[in-house]
Order: structure tokens, then sequence, then C-alpha cells
């Protein structure tokens, strides 16, 4: 632990956890030192330290968690909720030290309640684990992100997470009814019992996407649904990313109510879907499902085909859409998920039918133009699919990075502000489910233009003294 | 076939240091709630070793040992990475470097010495030959003695007379666990004279950890083949099969609480049908006081009796016995039944009035 940290703020943490509940440890500090962001995965490979926490304490329970913030709050020294570490955009790494706030004791399930559909839980609570827990009563939390078996409930919430099936049941964001949140000062705050009311301003959106930078969520309580009698699922193959854009628009805005569509570019249907799938196909490979009542689920799959068939898609039949379905998180498996010493990144973004696929080919344009002579391959799929328009889940990918950190990191911020910048250009968003993180956190003030000063207010409002999560979604820490 | 080394581990842990996706089933992460009580936390401390950044010192190698090697990470990933393997292979580099915790050599002299790690039982010879050998081990022996007497009742009952072998006597398991590889190729080595000298075509043994030994720990970790003509076989599987054609019956059941049955550790890293001990808790008990775990079948947390880890890491074991008579209690069960000896001698130090722990084989037996 560096010197600097007050020793007095040590023995007040102490006093609230319990000495066996808080880590100084150089091993404990190094692994909540990296996540699932490239960028200090990196560096530790490369042989370079990352800025590691001073603390790291683990409340039991909200009073704690708003001590801790109490606390630190009168040091004014940094606060980081830590869930399952599993975020791709650095927003939980301790950049300017602090106290790693761990929340996975808070994990206990509060009430499930079988008429009304909805859980309340702790938000350190596993995602994987909630789910076998609600699927023993025959229910669900339709909200499957990749991370589902890693991330907690806090962290489906806090960067405004998207999941497999969000087509059909949308984000976490929708999901959720109300919260507990811990502020800056040290406040306990629950917001209203529904989310959808007329009584005033529905401030409970604030936090969401605020990735601990307004406060640390404590807890929630998410709407949940019964397990569908049938998932059926079907694999499309379309010539190009074009005709199986418009099928997924026709299919959006014809009362048609799809829980999946993915499609792959044809760079990513050769590629992964080869790799992980072990189809060999060419083309932009489509899956589609539906779920509910069978003969209600058939009959909307009958009528998706049906438009498939029209803009000239080849019906690769169930067996690969099952396929897909049995194995959509595979690809997230080493040796299948993209790994060092490669660079890698995921630029995703979301936009109207207008702009999505002038984005798609705008940034394969940008990326590959820019960056294919040094061996940069750009892929994308479009995940996320809403009345008005999808997300493209795209990639760069560059299989010889250098070796040297600092020209790897250089040449990985350049990629990046070429891909943000083409998706702003054509109407995208930074980021669509990922969160912002420290990634992004430079891009904030392009993507919100004259409304970035307001942002910063409300910070001010959440935390005066700036000690949650500095340096990230934008928000400086105070006095830079 | 090699011995799995630090060496031949590597590719494993460079990828699951980055990797979270098996998080939901580590039950030591589970009841530590501590990020580096994960399995990803683990890969990354032995990468951070071979890459400098670390050292094995007392801290890294007490995170070492927090691992239960209870085999739920691998049985959860997609694509079979063995990272307990390479976290055995690290605590082998460790514990040659004279680096391990200071427990790890008591036990490896007390395994030398006796053949099991809990103290002096005259480990008994092959008595016999046969086409059917039951492995006793070293739990069973020092521990359950009335079980071991119930299993081979309810063999007898099935028609089925083994003769018995290692009693006393570790499986080697637990060794490899521990990072004591050579003390581990001992046990197996003098396991397989002794298999041999029975003539067995069949081994049968008490628990899934035994079967997990032979038909993965010795091949996979220690180098050694287990020999192909001898099928190792769980008495829980000859007896369900005894009672699915009518060989073995159970009188009816009075006065029986609410009881849950408890996966024994290592269940969900083998090959098993986790319905057969159930089955055969109805078939004696009656199925309408059966009450369901959270932590069962394929998700089944171990109680901590779970290769050397109550040894090695006595509070965390013992928070694994609480959670599992804590998941009981929530279940509503009055009885918490397995058949894996160390289980219950792990459970019944818990200490719950209101929950008793109770061996499958001692009850099937009773109700004869």
């Amino acid at each position: 632990m560096p010197r600097s940290f007050p020793a007095e703020t040590l023995r007040a943490l102490e006093s609230v956890v319990g000495a066996d509940r808080m880590s100084v440890t150089e091993t404990d500090r190094l692994v909540y030192s990296v996540d699932a962001y490239w960028m200090p995965q990196m560096w530790l490979d490369r042989g370079a330290r990352t800025p590691t926490p001073d603390v790291i304490v683990y409340p039991a329970s909200t009073d704690e968690v708003a001590s801790i913030v109490r606390i630190a709050n009168e040091a004014r020294v940094p606060v980081i909720p830590w869930g399952g570490g599993s975020g791709t955009q650095g927003g939980a790494l301790p950049i300017h030290g602090g106290i790693i706030v761990d929340l996975k004791r808070l994990n206990r399930i509060l009430e499930i309640n079988e008429h009304s559909l909805t859980v309340t839980a702790q938000a350190g609570i596993n995602g994987g684990q909630l789910e076998w827990a609600l699927n023993d009563r025959g229910l669900t939390l339709p909200h499957y992100p990749a991370s589902a078996n890693c991330a907690t409930l806090g962290g489906y919430l806090a960067p405004r997470g998207s999941g497999t099936i969000s087509t059909k049941y949308g984000k976490a964001e929708d999901l959720v009814m109300n919260m507990e949140v811990v502020l800056g000062d040290g406040t306990i705050i629950r917001t209203p019992g529904v989310p959808n009311h007329a009584s005033g301003p529905d401030f409970m959106r604030l936090f969401l996407g605020s990735e601990g930078t307004f406060g640390v969520i404590t807890e929630a309580t998410m709407q949940i649904t019964r397990l569908p009698e049938v998932r059926l699922f079907r694999a499309l193959l379309f010539k190009d990313v074009a005709s199986g854009i418009e099928a997924g628009r026709r299919m959006m805005t014809s009362r048609l109510d799809p829980l999946v569509i993915r499609m792959y570019d044809p760079h990513s249907t050769r590629l992964l879907v080869k790799r992980v799938l072990g189809y060999e196909l060419e083309g932009a490979y489509m899956i589609v499902g539906f779920d509910g009542f069978s003969d209600i689920a058939a009959l909307q799959l009958q009528r998706a085909l049906k438009t498939c068939d029209e803009l000239g898609a080849r019906d690769l039949g169930s067996e690969p859409g099952e396929r897909w379905w049995n194995h959509r998180y595979d690809f997230y498996y080493p040796p299948h998920t993209l790994k060092l010493p490669a660079m890698f990144g995921t630029v995703e973004t979301v936009a109207t039918f207008d702009n999505i696929e002038k984005i798609y080919h705008a940034k394969k344009a940008a990326i590959e133009g820019q960056f294919g002579s040094m061996g940069v391959e750009y892929i994308g799929h479009f995940s996320h699919w809403w009345k008005w328009g999808a997300s493209l889940y795209d990639r760069f990918l560059l299989k010889d990075a250098p070796a040297d950190p600092k020209e790897a990191q250089a040449l990985h911020d350049r990629i990046w502000d070429v891909a943000v910048a083409t998706s702003l250009a054509h109407g995208g968003m930074i980021n669509e489910h990922h969160g912002v993180g420290l990634k992004l956190h430079r891009f904030m003030r392009a993507q919100y233009g004259s409304a970035w000063p307001l942002l910063e207010r409300i910070k001010h409002a959440m935390d005066p003294n700036g000690i949650m999560n500095p340096g990230k979604v934008g928000f400086e820490k105070t006095g830079e | 076939m090699a011995t799995t080394t630090i060496d031949t581990t590597g590719a494993t842990t460079e990828g699951c240091r980055y990797c979270w996706m098996c998080r939901q089933a580590c039950p030591v992460g589970h009841v530590t709630a501590r990020e580096p009580h994960t399995p990803h936390a683990w890969a990354l401390t032995i990468e951070s070793v071979k890459r400098g950044q670390l050292t094995w010192n007392p801290e890294t190698v007490e995170l070492l040992y927090a691992c239960a090697d209870c085999g739920l990470c691998r049985a959860h990933c997609a694509t079979d990475r063995p990272l307990p393997d390479a976290i055995a292979a690290a605590r082998a580099e460790v514990a040659a470097a004279g680096s391990a915790l200071p427990v790890v050599y008591d036990l490896d002299a007390r395994m030398k010495a006796h053949g099991n790690p809990y103290g002096p039982m005259a480990p008994a010879a092959a008595a016999a030959q046969g086409q059917t050998a039951l492995f006793v081990g070293d739990a069973a022996q020092h521990f359950g003695a009335s079980g071991l007497a119930a299993a081979m009742t309810l063999l007898e009952a099935a028609g089925v007379k083994p003769v018995t072998i290692a009693a006393g006597r570790s499986s080697g398991a637990m060794a490899s666990s521990l990072g004591l590889a050579s003390t581990a190729s001992t046990l197996a080595t003098t396991l397989l004279q002794e298999v041999a000298a029975t003539g067995c075509r069949e081994l049968l043994v008490l628990t899934p950890g035994d079967k997990w030994a032979f038909t993965e720990v010795y091949p996979d970790r220690l180098g050694i083949a287990w020999p192909e003509n001898v099928k190792v076989i769980e008495v829980t599987t000859v007896l369900g099969e005894a009672l699915a054609d009518g060989r073995l019956t159970f009188k009816a059941a009075s006065d029986v609480p609410a009881y849950a049955y408890h996966d024994p550790c290592h269940s969900p890293r083998i090959d098993r049908d986790s319905g057969t001990a159930r089955r055969l808790l109805a078939a004696a008990l009656g199925k309408d006081g059966a009450r369901q775990l959270f932590w069962r079948e394929g998700r089944a947390h171990p109680c901590g009796a779970t290769s050397g880890l109550e040894f090695t890491q006595p509070a965390i074991a013992a928070r694994l016995a609480d959670a599992r008579i804590a998941d009981a209690k929530a279940a509503g069960a009055k009885w918490l039944v397995t058949e894996d000896p160390a289980c219950l001698h792990q459970l019944g130090q818990s200490g719950a009035p209101d929950l008793q722990v109770r061996g499958l084989y001692e009850l099937l037996a009773a109700q004869l």
C-alpha cells in the first residue's frame, strides 16, 4: 500500500468491516488492478504493473457500504465499487488508487414475488446464481448477457447492459423496478417502487449508466418472467449485410416479437461461426428466435421466415439455430475468445435503421482503410434490435500487436479514435451496452456536446467531493 | 502418458487468467465473496508469478491453497479447461521448492508414514482374490466403520460380494491436490499393485471422489494409466441397478423427516447419474420427505472435506460446511444425507442441533 494512504482512514474502515474483511496484500491488490478491459491486461501481459487500490473492503450490508463511503468522503479518497470485475471498459479499475468496495458479500435474494413477477436482491449477487434460483421456480430474469456467469446484479445495471434476448425483453435498465443507492456522501436512498409513473422526474435513470460515479447500487428489484413453453430458433444465410438488416427491420416493424435476431457479417461468419459452431458458410449468418406458447411462437417464426425468404435468405433449418443458442456463450471462453498478445476492441454502437448500415460500412472502410495494411481486421454482428434500429457489435482485431506496451496503447487508442469518430459522424452512439468506464471516458464530451456541463453539475450534486469512481464516464478526478 | 506439471499447464492458466466464465460455480469464491478466491484470480496469480510480477511467498501460497480442487470450474467450462490440474501443478512446484504451507509437509510425512493423512491405521493387506473389489480408502476406515459395514451389507443384499482393498490407505488424490506428486504417485502405484493382486475386473468405490482419483487424477495428473480391464464403479451405481431390476428392495420406513441429499465432494467433475442416490433414498425413505438443495447435482458445492482443504484452510472448509447446512435448512430438511465418510465427518462437525447428518449407506441398510 502506498504510504500516502491515510492510516487513520484504514483504522476507520477496519472499525466498520473488521480486519478480516479488508485487505492490503500485494496479491489481492494486483487481482483488483485488472478487469476484462484489454488495456490493463496488455500492460500486465507485457510485464508492467497497473494502478492498484490502496485497500479492498468487503462490506456485508448497505449500512456498511454507507459507512465506508462516508469515511472515504471525509478523507477525500476514491471509492470504486466492484462486482464481478468482468466489465470490458475498465469501469472498475482503481486508476487513482483508493478503496475498492467488493460487493460480493451483498449476495442475498430478498424476495421473489411470483404474483407481480419481481425479484428483489442485493446488488452483489452473481447473475448466474440468481438465474439458477429463479429457474428452480420456473422463472427467469430475461437479461442474458454473455457475462451472466460472472457479473453481478449491480454490474448489470451500472453500465446499462444488454443481454442476448434484449430484442424482446429490453436491456437491464428496462427490467429494473427500483434501486437502493448509496450516494457519494454516504446517504442511502431508495427510488420509487415502480418505474412507470407521473410522480415527478425519473431520477432512478441517473444511476443507470453512471457506473459508480454517482453512487453505489446496493439493491434492486427487477421484473422477471416465467420460463417460456418453447424457444424456437432458426438459422438463415443472407447474401450480404444489407439484405439481413432489411429483414431485421421488417421483422421489428411488423409487430413480430422476436426473442433474438443476430446477424454476423460475412467476415464473422467465416471466422467465428466456423471456429465456434463449425459451419463453413459464405454470407451473413443470421439467427432468429421466438419464445412463448408453442403455437404462437411457431406462427411468429413462420412469418419471420417468410420475410427472410422475400429477401433471398437461405433457410439453414432449426438445428444450426438451436446449436447457436446452446453454444451462444462459447464464443467468450478461451480459446475461442480474443486473447493476448493480440490487440482487440469491441467498438459497438447503436443507431436507427436509417444509419446502422451506413455506420457498418463506414467503420469497416475507415478501420480497414487506415489500419488494414498493419494487419487490423474488422468484424461485426448485429445483436440487439429495436423497433427503430439496431446495435452493431463490431470489433477490431490485430493478431500481431506491437510488443512495446506504449506503442500498443497508442495504436489501440488511434483505432478507437477512428471507430468512435465514425460512429458519431453517422448518427451512432459511442456505446450500446458495455458502458463507458475508462475506455470511452475521453469521448463523453463529444457524445453529449452542450449537454455535458449539465451532467457535470448532476455529478457534483451526487458526489460533491468527486470520490466516486473518479476518472470514469467522463468525470475527471477532482482537481484535475 | 505424461505427468502434469507447471510447464505443461501454461496454456490453461494463460487463458483462464482473463476468463470469468465459471465464476458462478466456484464454491470458495461464493463463501468468501472475495475476487482473489475465484478461478480467474488463481490463474492470474500463477501467471503473475511466472512473469515475475509476484513471487511465491506466504501470501501468494496461502491464496494458492485456498482453491478447494472441487472441479466445479472445469465442470462449468464450455471448453473443458483443466484449471484444477494447473493449480495442482503450481502447488507441486511450490511444494518442491519448500514454500508450501507447513501443514502440507506434515500431511506428506503422515501419508508417507501411514498411507493416509489421519495417522496410524494399520493398512490391511489384500484379503483375497475376486472379480469384484471394493476400495475402502482412508476416510471410510478412519471415520466410517458403520458406513463401510452398511455398504457391504447392501452389496450382499444385491448379490455382490467384493473383496476389500486399501483399507486405511489414501488413493493419492489428496496428495496430488496438495502438490505432493511423488507421494501421490507412490500411493497410486501401491493401489494398482493391490488391484492387480486381487485380479478384479471391477473396482467398487464408496465415493465420487475415489472414482475421480482413479479415472482422472491417475492418468491426467500423475501420468499413471488405470488398467483398461478394470472398471471403476460407484457402490451407489451397483445398488441403483439392483434396485431397478428388483434384486434390492426396502421395507417401508416410518417417521421419516424431511431429508435432502448432499452430492458428495467431486460429484460434478465425474460422469455420474446424480439421480441414483436420490432414487435409492426415495425407495427406502419414501418420496414425500425429499427436499432439494440449491447447490445440487451439476452445481453441487463441496462441504469442505475436499482435496485436503480441511487441513490447509480449515476456516474456509468450515464455511463450506456451514453453507451446506444452511442450504439444507433453507430447503426445510431435518436430515442431510450423503455417502462420503469425509463429507459426513465434515458436515457433522458443523454442529446444527436441528439438522442431523446421516449416512446414506446406513439409512439404506436399515431399511433392508
